[in-house]
């Protein structure tokens, strides 16, 4: 064993002098393999880089979320209503009820709806923000009822006057008296206050200081703010100008599980569908963009994994070629050291100890060459270029391995020649 | 180290040995049944004209080659059987070689050189050092051992070459045309080496067409066309 040890390291020396001594015909059979170990590195630490800012993106939407998002419909549709001059199209509050009939224990978050208008009591003026909203906002918001209720689901279906008040703007309109029960002026309309909440986020928030200043806050129901306040964007286009009524632009749906992401997401489509006509919404899928990302990255990793297969063949062959040369040139010196005792085993182990330290050495400078190009890439780039560990150890092991494949026939070779002819050999 | 379990007298025996060869369609032969014995200690020389076979009798002795028929036992072993890797094992631990063209390698310094052979023996590092360091500078090139090949004098590699065959403590030494590249004077110094050896009790078989040459042995054996033309046992003048 200590034999075989030190047998070994000293075939290691004669293989490092003997690169040594032929420095540029080893640096440019190494070449082969430099370019394609840094090339495969480079390439994977950019395409990582990228595959990770997409997923980044795609995560901050939130994996268990389905975003449904009003479209105009396409444009086909359109030109036939063009002389309409108001079209409505996209999601509708009605839409969020039924899909919540549907799954009452997802999340359905609806952007909120502000409408800045005056909030009047007698003689007092306040600047507000009327915010359209629907009865299980509650739980998922940190408000908590003060006194009397939320908006209810009755409130929804009869679009009633219902209001509630937050607690500032309760201070504010009522100093001295009782709210509930009493009428309010929101812009034209004569709302009826049925309860008061406070904001825990916003006490906390006023306990340290960092509260902007008062906000009247006032909830009705979204059904009542679509009536009364409606959306209508208008449009103006040189020469013409139309009008386009969106009820919600966007909801956000999260489910409790991943798992439940796919299946939520396709009844959901399904109701939607039923219910609208035209293509008017797109459901958008976070978790499928990212599974679309990974099996985008799995076919780059593949491509990638051809080239490099291919640069690494190529430099291979270089590293074959340059031993099968080596093996002619040193034929005499194989025959010597046959004379001297050494068995076709040694003769191997020589010359595959070459090819090895050339793929090594290569494997080395192009591990070091490929972590400095995507360093100096995303230098000059502000590309994102991430380097795994995982890429450095497969192309170097690669190298590795190309060195043992290319470097076993010339040894061989070498070993096979009988020690006379060898000996013979000018 | 060196077989001193003497069963047999003879360090070679050999018996009908015969080498032909294929060259396309004709078979030639080379050795056509060479029969003889050397005893431990004794200097052989061979002799005769080129394609007498005395390359490919040594090539045979020296376990390079092997015989197509006949008998061929080394210390009373039959080495005629042996495999590639059997063969290799003989050489390593019984032959030492000396060329008529040196044939040391040139990447390596003469130490180096010299330690070849135990450095397929297993030697570790050190002992192997020592050891060679010692050849070295009994053949008197003690101060030369950092140099390459190409930067010392024929006689000189000579004598590195026969420092690298003493290596292994042989019980036979082949010395192939031994004088063939060097000038007389050079020459006659590298055979006094080989004569001191052969004082020392070692074997040796010498290769040669020269008879100046052949005259240093006790022993002349004579090839022709494959056979044992004459095998005579001569008087050595002693200087």
């Amino acid at each position: 064993m200590y034999n075989y040890f030190f047998k070994l390291k000293r075939v290691v020396k004669l293989g490092i002098r003997s690169l040594i001594e032929h420095k540029l015909r080893s640096l440019l059979t190494a070449l082969g393999i430099i370019f394609g170990v840094s090339s495969v590195i480079a390439m994977l630490a950019i395409g990582e880089g990228a595959s990770y800012e997409a997923r980044q993106q795609i995560k901050s939407m939130g994996s268990h979320n389905i975003i449904v998002k009003s479209r105009k419909p396409g444009q086909s549709m359109s030109s036939s209503q063009e002389t309409q001059r108001l079209s409505s199209y996209g999601i509708t509050y009605e839409d969020v009820i039924r899909i919540h009939t549907l799954f009452p224990d997802i999340q359905i978050r609806i952007p909120a709806r502000k409408i800045q208008a005056d909030i009047r009591r007698g003689s007092i003026r306040l600047p507000g923000s009327i915010i359209g909203t629907i009865p299980w906002f509650l739980k998922q918001s940190p408000l908590r009822i003060k006194t009397g209720r939320f908006i209810n689901d009755n409130d929804m279906d009869s679009v009633s006057n219902a209001a509630v008040l937050s607690e500032q703007t309760a201070k504010a309109l009522f100093p001295l008296d009782y709210p509930i029960g009493q009428n309010i002026y929101l812009g034209s309309q004569i709302y009826e206050i049925v309860g008061i909440v406070s904001d825990q986020k916003a006490k906390t928030q006023a306990k340290q200081g960092t509260s902007k200043k008062d906000i009247f806050e006032v909830y009705i129901s979204i059904t009542a703010a679509k009536k009364r306040f409606g959306e209508i964007i208008v449009k103006r286009d040189t020469g013409s100008f139309s009008m386009e009524k969106v009820e919600l632009h966007q909801l956000t749906l999260t489910a409790d599980t991943e798992d439940n992401v796919l299946p939520i997401s396709t009844a959901v489509r399904s109701v939607l569908k039923y219910f609208h006509k035209e293509n008017d919404f797109e459901i958008v899928i976070p978790l499928e963009l990212l599974k679309q990302a990974e099996k985008t990255k799995r076919i780059f990793s593949i491509v990638l994994g051809s080239i490099a297969a291919i640069s690494l063949l190529v430099g291979g062959i270089g590293i074959m070629n340059i031993m099968l040369a080596s093996v002619t040139e040193r034929t005499r010196e194989i025959g010597i050291r046959r004379a001297l005792g050494a068995t076709r085993g040694d003769i191997t182990i020589q010359f595959l100890t070459e090819a090895l330290l050339l793929s090594i050495a290569g494997g080395i400078l192009g591990v070091a060459l490929g972590v400095t190009v995507p360093i100096i890439i995303s230098h000059f780039t502000k590309l994102t270029t991430i380097i795994q560990l995982n890429s450095l150890i497969l192309a170097f092991s690669f190298s590795v391995f190309t060195g043992i494949v290319f470097g076993i026939y010339p040894a061989t070779r070498a070993a096979a020649l009988s020690p006379i002819e060898a000996l013979r050999y000018e | 180290m060196t077989s001193s379990e003497h069963q047999s007298p003879f360090v070679i025996q050999t018996k009908d040995l015969v080498k032909s060869f294929q060259m396309g369609d004709t078979t030639v032969t080379a050795l056509k049944g060479i029969s003889f014995s050397l005893a431990h200690g004794e200097y052989l020389s061979i002799m005769g004209t080129s394609g007498s076979g005395k390359s490919t009798l040594l090539n045979i002795l020296g376990c390079l080659d092997t015989p197509t028929s006949g008998e061929y036992r080394l210390d009373g072993q039959n080495v005629s059987k042996m495999n590639d890797t059997q063969l290799s094992a003989v050489r390593r631990q019984k032959f030492g070689f000396i060329f008529q063209s040196f044939n040391l390698i040139a990447q390596l310094s003469v130490l180096e050189n010299i330690e070849v052979p135990l450095f397929y023996q297993g030697c570790p590092e050190h002992e192997n050092r020592q050891r060679s360091l010692k050849l070295a500078k009994m053949v008197g090139l003690g101060h030369r051992i950092n140099h390459r090949p190409t930067e010392l004098s024929g006689g000189q590699r000579q004598r590195v070459a026969i420092a690298r065959a003493l290596a292994n403590q042989p019980s036979l030494i082949f010395a192939d045309e031994p004088t063939g590249n060097l000038d007389s004077t050079t020459g006659e110094e590298i055979m006094t080496i080989l004569d001191d050896l052969a004082q020392q009790g070692r074997s040796i078989i010498l290769v040669t067409h020269e008879d100046s040459i052949a005259k240093h042995a006790q022993r002349v054996i004579h090839l022709l066309d494959g056979n044992i033309y004459t095998d005579k046992t001569q008087q050595v003048q002693i200087k």
